[in-house]
């Protein structure tokens, strides 16, 4: 079949066949493969563009840090960009296409830019494009950027979250995170987590599988490391089945958060390349990548190899390449002295060594074609004249040595330091408090170096032209020497300025084979060691996760915790659902053919002519009980609570220390020190709290119990002229005449062998009874009003008719005609509290000059000129000098009255009544006239009906 | 961060919310405060970087408000007890 | 300016000889014993007010010392909108204004801040939303500061991947959007000012941390620094989260709490999202093409600079209820910005208890958008010892009398705990 497969032992099924499109063409791999070592086998060397000046790219690594392999992925709902292709899995019918490129990854229009890369430097579009503004070029500069497209389409998998508690987490199934495992797992509960699909052979399958106590994570990645030893990783799912359709098959990845006593890092180390000219062309590999494609899937990704290294590992690739018969036509090694026993078995292999000698260049327009080799001194600072030499290959592996991967460890605030032995950066110290490096991850490379690294962190470019525009370091982000120099040349000392200013680390892979190359040439270019430059912050999380990941089952009803009524029945009945304070409420019930403004009509008639039912199950029920209630309450409201007799109900407005209306709601007292605090719906939950934090934290002594009762009953409120006849019917053992139960009182009573209280509260100026009953006989007794009603027109109401109602009749709605700036004094209460001798919450701040202000915002009526004119709430009221007067809070044309009316706060507004104020809308003046807010029924006669 | 709740045992921040600065004492008869007092009781707060005691409810728990000895830097939490149990002596003060 | 402006001739030329020869942006020299005016701070507003003390004041005997580097706190840390669709008239008076100097400043600095005025939308998702807004607009109207009302079919072009109905419950009603809001590339802005500043001879000093005050009869003269003692007969303050350390160092506490702001971005992507969203979630698309996303503040007190996980996938999952289509698109980094909250949402521009000493705090979730106006405000305080025009709500005393301007809404706080 293709012809890089090699020969021997791989962790692939050569057996079974499977066809995948990588742009438009067809290829075959094997299971076990990734699109990257399925394209390699396949000889496709150019996959990509680069980010900024659309270089071609090859693949890189083999692994999750890769720079330059960047693919869309899947068709459909199913396209993802950006996908690594060392990562992902191949499958049958895979479809694979480069991104960023234009028309073709071939030919890539963009690509022209290169022409150009002279004159755009790091941090060039600061310098330029400022006339005539930088919007004028922006479009065309977005357009350009990014990497893959998006299908925006609604992403049709779910995700899943997923706690777990142990002992020891170890991250990483390499030697030393299987050892540490194993011991804990004799005595501890432990997980193993991987990137990888398998833990070790067969054999140690078993073993691992007969540990009770180890949980084993395949294909799952550790991101963050947060406070107090909780671990995100994600597990990928879907590698495992196929891949569409998936709908319903169970979630895609499963985020894990995992909280550990101890956190072990068997993390291990990622490859550094080395920084020569042109050394981004496809065909130049890391070392251990081209390793890893040879071992684990026997492709080799070129024909023949030249290895480029500063130390000894890299020389396991050519033994490796040359023992499946790949030719390897050099190893050209920095180190003057390599260490004696692999340079006898390089050459004994027949492979040409090259001490002391550097890669200089490369060419090769589409991929790599011939290296230029050439001799330097030990320091690597110079090169020696007439030493160069071209070397045909179509494959270069590099290494620049190991970086442990520290990040979980600096997350969990762990301390690094620099390793001159490795040239990168270690943990500070074993045995951190709660994270734990071993292996590879502490710095402890394998196998031990027969000769030790040579740190180069720029190889001199040969002859006289400046080529360190053409020294990549960071692959995915077109970052050359020349834009690290240019940084310091500017100023930009400091390894987090370097890394804004040429971007250097911040692409997608976050800079894992590049951050270090990236600081130390810093350090070069400004006379300091990479030890005292440091390294940017490791920020979570270590591998990009997907959105829905994060969200995981919070999607749906879970994204938003809507709070919902009891009574199931308004939705199935034309109820318009929106949300009313965190709760889903009808805004009004419509029925065939109807307008949402003729519903609201039809509502607010009903309730004025014949009797309207309001589902109020959202009103706050809080239960305060105890010897010491009436005082308690008496602290907490503006009100008199200390008067207020058992059977009786009182208004009660709630300030906050600072003075600032809160909430308001309605108290009843039910017996001695026994209340019921009907809070505002949006408050039903806050006001609890504020309550238990008052009682808990400054009162304690006070004898008060306090039970949250909101979500136990549903509250249904009749209300209309006719409220009284048709809650007659219900023929409940009270009498409900108005003399013996009249206004603001409250009953309580049972009714089918349950508790029923009622209150006679109004919110709408018509007589109303709210009657609570437990919250699971709501719809029943709802249905049951309905149909004893039915005879006297009554008529479901929604919020937006209660809103025309309650404005009609003037009544403050707290967070509507109030704000957080509005005290008691604005809204008519000077007078009530004067008559109030105790202290309560928010008094004091009430004496403070600027809430005695005469020229505050007061809440008023106004009666507008035009008396059709609705006015929009939130209108401004502006002053003979333009300046504001005040704003419109709520308004309606009131049914009743057949004209506008609204109410508003305005400046000084309650020494103004009778006067004019004149509204701007949209640029229009309009009159008003201040009056009282209450419009409907001024003496509450129909209340006291 | 985890919070050593006395009643529920060692949970997840997420299941707490905070109070603020712990022991502002609310002035005996406000009234009688000058604005400056009173300001300083409503606004003016310690904010250390660094030992904080502060009061956390255990709003998704048992609902008890707690005194909560917590470093703001760390974010590690030296000790949690009911309001008003003093913290013992043997506690590392920071 | 013209000396220092940065073109594209200037490109072109240094093009040739290889980028060699930039000059740097600033000088690191070394701190003198005696400034006229000290700055401590060098985020984007202590690099402002330094900008404006010797441009606006003539004072250049200068210095900004910075504890780490420049821009490193919430100016390099924030998610880069700016707008001045507030809702109290000194706000928007003040958050205007700085608007106004950002459309100038590419040119006034000669280095382009890629301001980008894409529009700012706020999306209402209750009716009760809706009406608050049209009071927002009229506001901001009456101001001079256009801004309009959007129907949700001007939304739906404007955010073709919104999701009116979410499957959450939540429904669209409308929004509004001030056209001129947009986001700016933040480090730029302070690396304009610092260049700017360090040009008119004010002298920057990084790592340079600041360890006590010396003072005589209950007014300031000097700092204490890792560097030694540098004397001022006058010290402004603009250190964000860490303002009450400082205080503390003065002997007085502030009306302040540090918490942890977390955002956050995705991978790059070809656009996707053509506005600044400021509502349910905060969300831009950078030039580069992520997703920059803010995740709101932790609400506790905290120093850490260190992100959580909590936050984010909270605004995860209000986001893709949102944009349904984002869920394949992966989230690739996370950090976490110190801010200085103060119980109405509005900063602190004024004299402090210590005479000679200034503070510019308070900034809370909003000081990046107020960084030039900050910047005169603060020189102009610094520079005269009275409260400029236009910051004069923004006194110390407010806390006091009561005049607090409550901005939790337009400021983004809309569903904090309540601070007090």
């Amino acid at each position: 079949m293709t012809q890089r497969r090699l020969n021997g032992e791989a962790l692939i099924d050569r057996t079974r066949l499977l066809t995948f499109t990588f742009n438009g063409r067809r290829y075959q791999g094997h299971p076990g493969d990734t699109l990257a070592s399925a394209l390699l086998a396949n000889g496709v060397k150019r996959v990509a563009r680069s980010f900024k000046l659309h270089r071609p790219r090859g693949i890189f690594s083999a692994g999750l840090e890769e720079p330059s392999a960047l693919v869309t992925v899947g068709d459909g709902p199913y396209r993802e960009v950006n996908v690594r292709a060392t990562e992902a899995p191949l499958h049958e019918g895979l479809v694979a296409r480069s991104q960023n490129c234009w028309p073709t990854v071939n030919f890539d229009a963009a690509a022209a830019l290169g022409l150009f890369a002279r004159f755009l430097p790091a941090g060039f579009y600061h310098k330029t494009f400022k006339w005539p503004a930088w919007g004028w070029y922006e479009g065309l500069m977005r357009r350009m950027a990014g990497l893959g497209r998006l299908n925006g389409i609604p992403d049709p998998d779910h995700y899943a979250t997923q706690y777990h508690h142990c002992d020891v987490l170890v991250i990483g199934a390499g030697a030393a995170g299987l050892a540490a495992a194993r011991a804990a797992a004799a005595v501890e509960d432990v997980v193993l987590l991987d990137s990888g699909d398998e833990f070790g052979g067969s054999v140690l399958r078993h073993e691992l599988a007969a540990l009770p106590r180890l949980l084993l994570l395949p294909r799952t990645t550790a991101m963050g490391y947060y406070d107090d030893g909780l671990v995100t990783a994600l597990e990928r799912i879907d590698e495992v089945r196929a891949p569409v359709p998936r709908g319903t098959q169970g979630p895609r990845q499963r985020l894990w958060k995992i909280r550990a006593a101890r956190v072990v890092l068997a993390t291990g180390a990622i490859e550094r390349p080395l920084v020569f000219s042109n050394n981004d062309r496809p065909g130049i590999m890391l070392a251990s990548a081209v390793r890893t494609y040879v071992t684990r899937y026997a492709v080799s990704p070129g024909t023949c190899a030249v290895i480029f290294t500063n130390n000894d590992s890299a020389y396991a690739t050519a033994f490796a390449l040359h023992e499946r018969g790949v030719k390897v036509a050099a190893v050209v090694d920095l180190r003057q002295q390599p260490g004696a026993g692999l340079a006898a078995r390089t050459r004994g292999a027949g492979i040409a060594l090259h001490a002391g000698y550097a890669v200089v260049d490369t060419r090769g327009r589409s991929a790599l074609k011939t290296v230029a080799i050439a001799r330097c001194d030990p320091g690597v600072t110079r090169l020696l004249a007439g030493s160069l030499q071209w070397l045909r290959c179509d494959l270069l592996c590099v290494s620049g040595g190991w970086d442990p991967v520290v990040h979980l460890y600096a997350q969990a605030g762990g301390k690094l330091r620099f390793d001159a032995r490795i040239a990168g950066f270690v943990p500070q110290r074993q045995g951190h408090r709660k994270a734990e490096c071993i292996g590879a991850a502490a710095g402890h490379i394998d196998p031990p170096s027969q000769a030790p690294l040579l740190p180069v962190w720029r190889i001199p470019a040969w002859g006289r032209r400046d080529r360190r525009s053409l020294q990549w370091i960071d692959l995915a982000h077109d970052v050359t020497v020349a834009d690290i120099e240019l940084a310091a040349t500017e100023g930009f000392r400091s390894v987090e300025h370097m890394k804004r200013y040429t971007t250097a680390g911040m692409a997608v892979d976050q800079g894992k084979t590049s951050n270090v190359n990236a600081l130390a040439l810093l350090g070069r270019a400004t006379g300091r060691e990479p030890a005292q430059v440091g390294t940017t912050t490791f920020r979570p999380p270590f591998h990009p996760v997907a959105i829905g990941a994060l969200a995981g089952g919070r999607v749906d009803q879970r994204a938003q915790r809507f709070r919902r009524l009891p009574l199931q029945w308004h939705a199935e009945h034309g109820g318009v659902m929106e949300d009313h304070g965190g709760w889903l409420r009808p805004a009004c019930y419509l029925e065939s053919g109807e307008t949402e403004s003729q519903a609201i009509d039809r509502e607010v008639r009903a309730a004025r002519s014949a009797v309207a039912l309001l589902d109020s199950s959202s009103l706050g029920k809080i239960e305060v009980c105890g010897e010491d209630a009436a005082q308690f309450l008496n602290r907490l409201y503006v009100n008199n609570v200390r008067t207020l007799e058992p059977g009786r109900l009182r208004y009660g407005l709630m300030l906050n220390d600072n003075g600032i209306i809160i909430d308001d709601g309605v108290l009843a007292c039910l017996g001695e020190g026994r209340y019921m605090v009907n809070t505002s719906s949006a408050g039903a939950l806050n006001t609890h709290f504020w309550m238990e934090e008052w009682l808990q934290c400054e009162w304690r002594s006070m004898r008060v119990w306090i039970a949250q009762q909101t979500a136990q009953w549903a509250t249904l409120t009749l209300s209309g002229p006719k409220a009284r006849t048709v809650l007659a019917l219900l023929q409940l053992p009270v009498n409900l005449d108005g003399r013996e139960f009249p206004h603001m009182h409250t009953r309580e009573t049972e009714f089918e062998g349950t508790a029923l209280r009622l209150r006679r509260a109004s919110f709408t100026g018509e007589l109303s009874f709210e009657i609570d009953v437990p919250a699971d006989r709501g719809d029943a007794l709802w249905c049951r009003l309905l149909e004893l009603g039915a005879p006297h027109g009554i008529m479901p109401i929604g919020m937006e008719a209660l809103d025309v109602l309650r404005v009609e009749k003037g009544f403050l709605e707290v967070g509507t005609d109030t704000d957080g700036d509005t005290s008691p004094l604005d809204v008519g209460w000077g007078v009530a509290i004067s008559k109030k001798a105790e202290d309560f919450i928010g008094r004091r701040s009430l004496r403070r000059p600027a809430m005695q202000s005469a020229a505050r915002l007061q809440l008023v009526g106004l009666l507008p000129a035009e008396r059709n004119l609705r006015l929009p709430v939130g209108t401004h009221a502006i002053g003979a000098a333009g300046d504001i007067d005040g704003h419109v809070t709520s308004s309606c044309v009131s049914p009743h009255l057949e004209r506008s009316v609204a109410l508003a706060r305005v400046r000084s507004g309650s020494t103004r009544m009778g006067q004019n104020v004149s509204l701007d809308i949209d640029g229009g003046r309009y009159s008003a006239v201040i009056g009282s807010t209450a419009f409907y029924d001024p003496k509450g006669e129909r209340l006291d009906a | 961060m985890q919070i050593p709740c006395p009643y529920c045992g060692t949970r997840d921040a997420l299941e707490f919310t905070w109070g603020g600065q712990a022991a502002v004492v609310r002035p005996a008869d406000p009234q009688s405060c000058s604005d400056e007092e009173w300001c300083r009781y409503l606004f003016i707060r310690s904010n250390p970087r660094g030992p904080h005691h502060e009061r956390w409810c255990h709003t998704y728990g048992c609902g008890q408000w707690l005194d909560v000895w917590r470093d703001t830097l760390t974010h590690v939490v030296e000790h949690a007890a009911l309001i008003g149990v003093p913290r013992p002596r043997s506690e590392p003060s920071a | 300016m013209g000396r220092m402006a940065h073109s594209i001739l200037q490109l072109a030329r240094h093009a040739i000889s290889g980028h060699q020869r930039w000059p740097p942006f600033w000088r690191s020299p070394q701190a003198r014993e005696r400034y006229d005016v000290l700055i401590i701070g060098g985020g984007g507003h202590g690099l402002a007010t330094a900008y404006y003390l010797a441009r606006n004041h003539g004072i250049r005997r200068a210095a900004v010392i910075e504890r780490g580097w420049l821009g490193g706190g919430n100016t390099g840390r924030n998610t880069a909108i700016v707008r001045s669709n507030y809702l109290a008239a000194p706000s928007i008076r003040f958050y205007d204004f700085s608007l106004r100097q950002y459309e100038g400043l590419s040119r006034e600095l000669g280095y382009n801040i890629m301001l980008s005025q894409r529009g700012v939308v706020n999306l209402a998702f209750s009716r009760h939303q809706l009406r608050l807004m049209n009071r927002r607009v009229n506001a901001l109207r009456h101001a001079g500061v256009a801004s309009e009302l959007l129907t949700t079919g001007q939304i739906r072009r404007l955010m073709p991947l919104l999701r009116e109905q979410s499957s959450a419950g939540r429904r669209l009603f409308g929004g509004f959007i001030q056209r001129r809001g947009g986001v700016v590339r933040h480090d730029a802005v302070a690396w304009g000012y610092a260049r700017a500043a360090d040009a008119l001879g004010v002298d920057i000093i990084q790592d340079c941390e600041v360890t006590g005050f010396q003072t005589r009869n209950g007014a300031v003269t000097g700092v204490e620094t890792r560097h030694g003692l540098i004397s001022a007969p006058r010290v402004g303050i603009a250190v964000a989260g860490s303002s009450s350390v400082l205080a503390a160092k003065l002997g007085f506490d502030l009306p302040i709490t540090s918490m942890a702001l977390q955002a956050m971005v995705s991978e790059p992507v070809k656009p996707v999202l053509d506005v600044v969203l400021d509502g349910a979630v905060y969300v831009s698309q950078s030039d580069r093409g992520e997703l920059v996303i803010g995740g709101g503040t932790d609400v506790y007190t905290s120093y850490a600079q260190r992100s959580g996980i909590q936050r984010v996938e909270d605004t995860m999952a209000t986001l893709i209820d949102l944009f349904p289509a984002f869920g394949r698109l992966r989230f690739m980094r996370q950090w976490a910005g110190l801010v200085d909250l103060t119980p109405d949402a509005s900063p602190i521009l004024d004299s402090s208890p210590v005479n000679g000493v200034c503070l510019s705090c308070g900034w809370g979730t909003y000081g990046f958008k107020a960084i030039p106006a900050g910047g005169v405000a603060f020189a102009h305080l610094l520079a005269t010892g009275a409260s400029h025009p236009m910051a004069q709500a923004f006194s110390l005393g407010r806390f006091q009398s009561g005049a607090l301007i409550d901005e939790g809404g337009s400021a983004g706080m809309d569903d904090r705990e309540p601070l007090l």
